[in-house]
């Protein structure tokens, strides 16, 4: 409670552009919470990150929760929050907002620094490995998970050599009160009881199992699998758990070996890396969370506090120049992120020849394949000129219906001169002649304001006058013709 | 599930005695709400074998929208429940050859019935691309709502290196977001053949900006315009000699010939070729 009211206050009301100017068109990133912009402090020209949020309590929660994490100086800092009305350009108007301005981190992100530094080596991931323990560990003494734990949420204060690391994004993040059930990860650094949480969740939803009083849940340890994952990535520049195929979700290969924890160290890369690296990843890759390396375990382990000289250069910077991995990689990413949902449904074609479908149907009834370039018509020319006649009057139709994006102007001369085509082609229609008279209509325009919906009414009633005596238009075309021509007929 | 709009329930239409998928959109506002409901409009005047239906649209605890367009923040679309998506199929790995034919005949077919009507997907992709397992039937769904619900923020400028990917967008369209014509659905239904064929995404890049660098590697640019828009636009990723480096029968080396003559022929660069 007080530190609800501390974090209340702390938001300021006032506008942000008293004391702040904002480039808006620069993203320095983005979040799963959204991009990350500049913006450059007015009394002292210092430069900071800003992240704009809707003002939701899931916003306010990652705020909160942020704040209370970034005391520790291997986390983001946060300057100052604002709680503003802002309308982006596309909005019609403005929406409350949170405006979170944050210390700037100029290194940029771990794999990007990776690749940049070709000598990147065996100490230089310990020490990063050893920063990045300790902001897990400052959160998990407050009893919060990241739950988001990944490369692009770790970043370099600047471009020195021994520059801090820092854990940023906690739009994923939450207090662990022996409640963490909702399938919260991005692909490659979820942990096993991540999966599982899903999986049932998904089970439950769908009635398979019943919906169980004491939920499955997972705790704060699925931040040290991430560390785990993390740790394989720098050391060799690819990821322990993959797929063959880039999917959109996590394919069935890589889900079984992440329930499994099955891995390898491939010689390739491996052989030149220290047992103690391997030793620290194997303790990490737990399937069982009381089996897996605590965070104290991880601050202790030989690899963090060797005096012993790890100045092998590691694989990773010429495997992480591989643009194919990392765009996998990123790709998995943003799917799985616009995508938060794994299917576990198989489903499976039938063979065409057992399949009652109504292409199928109408090819036997013909009989035969159809000639090149041939539609099969009912009637030769009259079908040929009521089809552009028909034409003609859906867009009309679809000129009224379609939204207005242009000035009134231009909208209102388009509809005339789509009318006029559709009148060209109708005139001897007499439920189109009496109905354009009461639209105002004087044979190549309207001389008043037209009620689109009322118009577009009209025009329906006057399509389906002309198609009732005969079959529906999808019927009397009965084939369609593949643009390239060459293409096997179906 | 849940679909890129909203929640997407299975349910059963008690007078109508159907099975019918009801998809919850959430409207913040006045103009977003009008936008949707004339998107609906347009959708439920499309009649067409290859076209989801939309039998309903209701307000909240089932009223009817009528004449009250602007007092709900939320509406409910009632529309022909389909068994599954093309996404989860090709999740599953490639489908055969002659599945592939069938689906890209429907696709098509259910394509000329919309653009016949002037009307435009806009967001063409496996998703939205329904199948029946009973009947092998193909229908196009969610037309233009992930445009109007989802207000997120566009770039109207030139390419960005933003997180979102758009694997189904045409070049035209990766340079002018707001250029809609027919053809980028074409561009779209040509990718999503080649993944039917494959398994695999065909351009998938991490942002625009890949996105159109994996494009330039495999399509040839004919059209002085456009390579001088490109020249402008990206000179330095432009190779100087114009040369794909990787044909859309060497990236596709497993489909057969007439196939590939299909793709070469219906992802062109330019919009008018196709």
């Amino acid at each position: 409670m007080s530190e609800d009211s501390n974090m209340e206050k702390a938001i300021k009301e006032t506008s942000i552009l008293e004391e702040y100017s904002i480039n808006w068109t620069q993203k320095l990133g983005a979040g799963i919470s959204g991009p990350v912009r500049v913006c450059v402090k007015k009394s002292t020209q210092e430069r900071f990150a800003l992240k704009i949020l809707l003002d939701r309590p899931k916003a306010r929660n990652e705020v909160r929760l942020h704040m209370m994490c970034a005391t520790h100086s291997n986390i983001v800092e946060i300057i100052e929050v604002f709680a503003n009305s802002v309308q982006f350009p596309h909005e019609s108007s403005p929406r409350a907002r949170l405006l979170i301005v944050m210390e700037m981190m100029e290194g940029g992100e771990l794999f990007h620094r990776i690749s940049q530094h070709r000598h990147f080596t065996e100490k230089q991931a310990s020490q990063v490995t050893k920063q990045a323990t300790l902001a897990l560990q400052h959160c998990h003494l407050l009893n919060i998970a990241h739950r988001d734990l990944k490369p692009e949420n770790l970043l370099f204060k600047d471009n020195s050599l021994d520059a801090p690391v820092k854990l940023c994004d906690f739009g994923f993040a939450k207090v662990d009160q022996g409640d963490l059930m909702t399938p919260q990860f991005t692909p490659y650094y979820v942990a096993p009881q991540v999966l599982e949480a899903q999986r049932r969740h998904q089970k439950e939803k769908s009635g398979l199992i019943p919906t169980s009083p004491t939920p499955y849940t997972y705790n704060k340890s699925c931040d040290l699998w991430s560390l785990g994952v993390i740790i394989y990535v720098m050391l060799c520049g690819y990821p322990p758990f993959y797929s063959k195929h880039h999917s959109r979700t996590i394919p069935k290969d890589m889900r079984k070996k992440i329930m499994t924890g099955s891995f390898e160290f491939p010689e390739e890369e491996w052989s030149q890396i220290s047992e103690m690296a391997k030793d620290v990843v194997r303790k990490l890759l737990k399937v069982k969370p009381e089996e897996r390396l605590t965070i104290e375990g991880v601050l202790d382990h030989p690899w963090l506090n060797s005096t012993e000289a790890l100045d092998n250069v590691l694989p990773s910077a010429q495997l992480m120049m591989d643009k194919a991995v990392v765009a996998g990689i990123q790709q998995a990413h943003a799917e799985q992120l616009a995508n938060m949902r794994i299917q576990d449904l198989k489903v499976s074609l039938k063979p065409l020849h057992s399949v009652n479908n109504p292409i199928l149907r109408k090819r036997k009834l013909l009989g035969s394949k159809p000639k090149d370039g041939v539609y099969i018509h009912d009637h030769e020319n009259g079908v040929e000129d009521s089809n552009v006649a028909l034409e003609k009057l859906r867009d009309v139709i679809a000129q009224c219906i379609l939204p207005q994006a242009g000035k009134g102007e231009n909208e209102d001369e388009k509809l005339n001169e789509v009318m006029q085509e559709a009148w060209k082609y109708n005139r001897e229609c007499k439920l189109l002649r009496d109905a354009l008279q009461s639209f105002s209509w004087n044979g190549r325009g309207f001389t008043d304001k037209v009620d689109r919906l009322k118009l577009a009414e009209v025009v329906k009633q006057v399509i389906e006058e002309q198609t009732l005596p005969h079959e529906p238009q999808s019927s009397e075309i009965a084939l369609l013709v593949c643009r390239a021509g060459t293409w096997k007929r179906l | 599930g849940c679909g890129g709009n909203g929640l997407v329930l299975s349910a059963t239409d008690s007078r109508a005695c159907r099975k019918v998928a009801v998809k919850k959109i959430v409207l913040s506002d006045a103009r977003s709400m009008k936008h949707a409901l004339r998107e609906i409009k347009i959708i439920r005047r499309l009649d067409h074998d290859n076209i989801v239906k939309v039998y309903e649209v209701l307000g909240p605890k089932g009223s009817d929208l009528q004449g009250e367009l602007f007092k709900f923040s939320v509406a409910y679309i009632v529309q022909e429940y389909m068994e599954t998506d093309l996404a989860c199929l090709l999740e599953q790995g490639t489908l055969t050859e002659e599945h592939a034919k069938l689906f890209m005949y429907q696709l098509l077919r259910g394509l000329k019935y919309i653009h016949s009507a002037n009307v435009l997907h806009r967001d063409l992709k496996p998703a939205n691309i329904f199948i029946s397992t009973e009947d092998l039937v193909l229908k196009i769904g969610d037309f233009g709502l992930a445009r109007i619900a989802d207000q997120h923020y566009s770039h109207k400028g030139y390419l960005s290196e933003g997180l979102v990917t758009k694997w189904y967008r045409s070049p035209r369209l990766l340079l002018s977001p707001n250029n809609y014509t027919k053809a980028i659905d074409m561009w779209a239904a040509g990718c999503i053949l080649a993944e039917m064929l494959t398994g695999k995404m065909l351009f998938a890049g991490a942002h625009e900006l890949e996105q159109m660098q994996l494009i330039l590697d495999t399509i040839p640019v004919v059209r002085e315009e456009d390579k001088e828009e490109l020249l402008r636009v990206m000179p330095s990723f432009v190779s100087s000699t114009w040369e794909v480096k990787r044909p859309l029968r060497k990236l596709l080396p497993d489909v057969n010939r007439e196939a590939i003559d299909f793709l070469e022929k219906i992802l062109t660069f330019s919009p008018m070729d196709r």
